[in-house]
């Protein structure tokens, strides 16, 4: 990792936190634990595709230490980590087979796998496997929120090779 | 690319579609559970007969408190910033629980085959 590329990650988580922040002083609209546009994941999004898987991951972590540790209740480092990490491995699968056209997919796939982590850390510190039941209401809020982020991070995608690559 | 992107766009449409069908679904067929079970950190803290209201009261837990009417049961107040669960609302015999993430609060449903020892928790 060079210099330029260290730099740049830092850039990135410090974007990242600053959309997490800004999302989490929105209310939320519907009372479901989970449900959210979730727009932070638009740079981890082009950071996949433009620093490299990686660099990513490294943009993740720092973002969601950084903002357990600033605006995080007890739990929340846990539920960001199981869902960040999952949303992450599937975003990186997903990008090699769908490439820049299908940014929206990769993103949906991340959005779906994001739920399944908080759900799957939901069950395990309530042991109560009827949480489960929202996993329902969060699959259909992750392939909105999912196609919203993507078309985001297709675009500033585009924009960024185009102009700085 | 083009052919696989169409095919994954339905897919997703009828993922969503699918968990749509499980919420009419669940909602649908899961009906006369009338015991509400109460559980904090995991622990079955309490269990109510709600047929058995005759008045309506609270119960105080360490962050919220839970409003017990006949027939339904729901949280009225909470500490967190969200209030996520007191907007989840009454439940009466569904699937649905309400769930307190930060407290580590969930209510849900039972009938009475699936008893539940109050001491053990188990």
């Amino acid at each position: 990792m060079n210099t330029r590329k260290t730099v740049l990650v830092a850039l990135m988580a410090c974007l990242a936190l600053g959309i997490y922040a800004l999302e989490s002083i929105v209310p939320p609209i519907v009372p479901i634990p989970g449900v959210k546009l979730g727009l932070a994941n638009v740079v981890t999004l082009v950071a996949i595709y433009v620093l490299g898987c990686r660099a990513a991951f490294a943009t993740l972590l720092i973002r969601i230490v950084l903002s357990s540790l600033l605006f995080g209740q007890a739990m929340s480092f846990l539920f960001s980590l199981a869902g960040g990490v999952l949303c992450w491995v599937a975003m990186r699968f997903a990008s090699r087979f769908f490439g820049t056209s299908g940014v929206w997919i990769v993103s949906v796939f991340g959005a779906l796998f994001h739920s399944a982590g908080q759900i799957l850390v939901a069950i395990a510190v309530t042991s109560q496997l009827a949480v489960a039941y929202y996993f329902l209401f969060l699959i259909i809020s992750s392939i909105i929120s999912g196609i919203f982020t993507g078309i985001c991070a297709s675009y500033c995608i585009k924009l960024i090779q185009k102009r700085f690559l | 690319m083009r052919k696989s992107t169409k095919l994954l766009a339905a897919c997703f449409s009828v993922a969503a579609i699918a968990a749509a069908a499980g919420i009419i679904y669940l909602n649908a067929q899961e009906t006369g559970k009338k015991f509400a079970c109460i559980f904090e950190d995991g622990k079955l803290v309490h269990k109510i007969d709600l047929t058995q209201v005759t008045r309506a009261y609270t119960i105080e837990l360490e962050g919220n408190i839970v409003f017990v009417e006949k027939g339904q049961i729901s949280i009225i107040e909470a500490d967190c910033p969200d209030k996520l669960c007191i907007k989840q609302g009454a439940i009466e015999n569904g699937a649905r629980p309400i769930v307190c993430l930060p407290n580590n609060v969930v209510i849900k449903l039972t009938d009475d085959e699936t008893d539940v020892d109050l001491t053990t928790g188990a």
